[in-house]
């Protein structure tokens, strides 16, 4: 009887269905004719409007399919008929796949198969992003659905549900300097924290409200996990990174390399527009990196600094960044530390010895490509569908990717001439561990821009506007393949000595 | 076909249902009766598994109600006032997504109550009248010939010509229907329950048939050679006493022919006659409820 359930809800819902299909579809269309380059601002705002109905109208569907036979409630005609329980449950399913995972389905395919990417490729990538959606976002929405009678009761308790968790929020966070886990790459592990409480919760909901009808309690749990869930937000970084190295794909890769202090290394010189406020000094430790394997990349995903018995300095730690180039065998990075002023008053000309315990990823080449700095276009396998061409201020070359998935969280481009001068490298490397792909919505990857003429004649650029027919960028990738910690000792030192002028 | 066994059932503080217990016969038409917030719906629901009991079980076609599956669901028609069928749906729709549920659906039956009935096929359920509506009711519940058919105040704001329809249906297609209905339209229960129950405030005053009940009740009125007052010694069984100058009228809820005078005598003095009255179901409820509610009634 699910089928024929199925079909009863279809023909109740099938003007919303057709809709939000079409608006996801819409959607994909405005985001192929948009990418890369996102310069349409009639189309990127359509897409922005397109992406908001999506936003608000899939919860509302999947609602609406749910509300044809709500639990909660004495007066439903369903209660008194021989349906079976798990057939409605799943006709329910049925819907949420029908209504809302068909329509994204073929829209990321589509998408895929626009930007030139093989069918099965496509066809995985939407399976998994489908998968990954319904699990954390469909399933929980039917499991919130289930707990109201009808969409007025669904938007209410959304809106209580929504105030509780941004007022208990604000508690949690007051007076805390550090964005957790979710601003490094390991923020997928409290994601994924987040994705199972959202699962298991949405089961067990699923299980009482539609095989015993347990509203109060299905709700009680409910309250229950949003709690827990945002008591994940503070998951503890030790026990996140020793599950991230546990998952290094390479564990031994970063096995030699070393980190030390080098007060030889040049200094940091603060730009004239760099933290523009008085109330923060920063503190800037030159670090040697070692033994780094060729043409390899290391970042900081975190960083704890102690002083002498006094602990660790409260502030917040930068990150660090180092790539080992050709010729470049000792390469050098600044560990910035970012103090109040007040405490830096106090502790700046007290020698002290400090400790820096540095929590490091080690990333490899993953692709090497060149493309056309004008007009160019590659396809490439982890960067995608890319495209190249010239701003409208003619100052930069924009490079813009479409990714099937996502985009390497690590690359450097570089403007140059083959056999001739070439630019500064650009260096984006944030890091994003992410084993499985965790975007709920795809949204366009914003273009890059390579200068090469500075509009204030600060700086000079060795390829310039008029050497672009001939120049090429030079994208590299890098995957991470080791996670590891190091600690740097510090001779006692003046803080006042490695302050940023 | 029912049996319903110390059933309590609280809502927050409020005790809905004391205690219940009761039996429905198989075969028989059973009647709920009882003022509104007697606790009639509530038990209807406990029975369908609506709602849990607080305390307390009922079988229904033999199975624990907390257990009733599609199987025995499929044996029980139920109609109520406090039904929501899918608004937006037609008749014609609502059935034809019914009709597979039921293995034992007859589409001649079906469509003969949508006749009779006089159901318009292509119009949505939510723009029918609630008189079209509980006809509307009764037309889902009958095509499968359940075994059981549970009425829960079907005939709430009924207008008579409606009520009328929905009747002379209902008993066309009783048969050997067993049918548990409650109400406190008594006009219409009058001729066509077997048994009654009686509620109020969550208990069962009495459950009864129809033949012992109306034997057990009269009217009686009786004619005293001087004004009559009403006695300091009523007796517990003799209800709504009341006098009209020389006569005094009470109901006698244990009636009976011979023993009357000496019961009568035995009480006033200077009886000079003694008149009786067999009463309608709807009397009989409206002195019940009368007293229940002044406390002469345990």
């Amino acid at each position: 009887m699910i089928w024929h359930i199925f079909k009863k809800d279809l023909r109740l819902q099938w003007k919303f269905v057709a809709l939000m299909a079409l608006v996801q579809f819409a959607s994909a269309a405005v985001l192929i004719k948009i990418s890369p380059f996102l310069d349409n601002a009639p189309l990127r705002d359509l897409f922005q409007l397109l992406f908001m109905a999506t936003l608000a109208g899939i919860p509302f569907l999947i609602a609406a399919g749910v509300h044809l036979d709500p639990i909660p409630g004495v007066r439903q005609d369903w209660l008194v008929r021989p349906i079976l329980r798990v057939d409605l449950l799943l006709a329910k399913l049925l819907f949420v796949l029908m209504a809302v995972h068909v329509p994204l389905f073929l829209a990321d395919v589509t998408r895929g198969l626009a930007f030139g990417f093989p069918f099965a490729a496509c066809l995985g990538t939407a399976f998994s992003h489908g998968l990954f959606v319904l699990l954390v976002g469909s399933v929980p929405l039917f499991a919130f659905a289930s707990l109201t009678k009808n969409t007025m009761e669904a938007i209410t308790a959304a809106l209580v549900l929504f105030l509780a968790v941004a007022a208990f929020s604000l508690v949690l966070h007051e007076g805390s300097h550090d964005g957790g886990l979710a601003v490094t790459g390991l923020g997928w592990i409290q994601e994924a924290a987040h994705a199972l409480i959202l699962m298991a919760t949405a089961a067990v909901v699923l299980s009482l409200q539609y095989f015993r009808r347990r509203t109060l309690l299905a709700r009680g749990i409910t309250a229950a996990a949003v709690v827990l869930a945002l008591f994940s937000m503070f998951f503890p970084w030790s026990p996140a990174f020793a599950i991230q190295q546990r998952m290094s794909p390479d564990p031994s890769a970063a096995a030699s390399v070393t980190v030390a202090f080098d007060p030889t290394a040049e200094r940091f010189h603060r730009p004239a527009d760099m933290y523009g406020d008085n109330e923060r000094a920063l503190v800037v430790l030159p670090l040697r990196f070692e033994n780094l394997p060729a043409g390899s990349v290391v970042i900081s995903d975190r960083a704890e600094v102690s002083r002498g018995n006094a602990g660790e300095i409260e502030g917040r730690i930068g990150s660090l960044r180092v790539r080992r180039g050709p010729g470049d065998d000792r390469p050098f990075s600044h560990l910035v530390i970012n103090i109040a002023a007040d405490l830096y008053q106090r502790i700046k000309d007290d020698p002290q010895p400090l400790r820096a315990k540095l929590y490091l990823t080690l990333f490899r080449p993953a692709g090497s490509y060149t493309i056309p700095a004008l007009n160019g276009r590659i396809h490439a396998p982890d960067l995608g569908d890319c495209a190249t061409k010239l701003n409208s201020a003619e100052t930069s070359v924009r490079l813009g990717c479409v990714p099937l998935a996502e985009e390497p969280s690590c690359l450097t481009v570089q403007l140059r001439v083959p056999n001739g001068p070439s630019n500064p490298e650009l260096f984006p490397c944030e890091g994003d561990y992410a084993p499985f792909f965790d975007e709920l919505f795809v949204t366009p990857a914003g273009a890059m821009n390579i200068p090469f003429f500075d509009v204030a004649g600060l700086a000079k650029f060795p390829v310039d506007g008029t050497m672009l027919n001939r120049a090429q960028l030079a994208i590299d990738t890098y995957q991470p393949v080791d996670h590891f910690t190091r600690t740097v000792d510090i001779p006692a030192t003046r803080l006042a000595d490695w302050t940023a002028r | 076909m029912i049996q319903a066994q110390n059933i309590w059932k609280k809502f927050g503080r409020h005790e809905a249902l004391r205690g219940l217990t009761f039996q429905v016969p198989t075969g028989s038409a059973y009647a709920l009766i009882g003022a509104n917030g007697a606790g009639k719906t509530t038990i209807i629901k406990i029975l369908m598994n609506i709602l849990e009991p607080t305390h307390g079980s009922a079988t229904i076609l033999g199975v624990d109600s907390r257990r009733i599956s599609p199987r025995e669901l499929s044996q029980i028609g139920y109609v109520s006032e406090n039904q929501d069928m899918p608004g937006a749906l037609t008749v014609g729709e609502y059935l034809d997504y019914l009709r597979p549920f039921y293995p034992t659906w007859d589409r001649a039956l079906e469509a003969d109550l949508r006749r009779q009935l006089r159901l318009p096929p292509e119009r949505k359920i939510r723009d029918l009248s609630h008189g079209m509506r509980m006809k509307m009711s009764l037309a889902c519940a009958l095509p499968y010939r359940p075994k059981l058919l549970v009425l829960d105040e079907p005939f709430s704001g009924l207008d008579p010509l409606v009520r009328d329809e929905f009747m002379e249906e209902l008993l066309n297609q009783a048969g050997e229907m067993t049918v548990l209905i409650s109400s406190h339209e008594l006009g219409e229960i009058d001729g066509v329950a077997t048994h009654v129950a009686f509620l109020d405030e969550g208990r069962l005053l009495f459950e009864e048939s129809m033949g012992d009940l109306n034997a057990r009740f009269r009217e009686v009125h009786v004619t005293l050679e001087r004004e009559a007052a009403v006695p300091g010694n009523v007796p517990k069984d003799w209800l709504y006493v009341r006098t009209a100058g020389s006569v005094l009228s009470f109901v006698d809820t244990r009636f009976a022919e011979n023993g009357l005078g000496d019961r009568v005598r035995s009480v006033l003095a200077g009886v000079r006659n003694i008149d009786t009255e067999p009463m309608a179901l709807r009397s009989i409820f409206t002195a019940l409820a009368r007293a229940a509610r002044e406390g002469g009634l345990s």
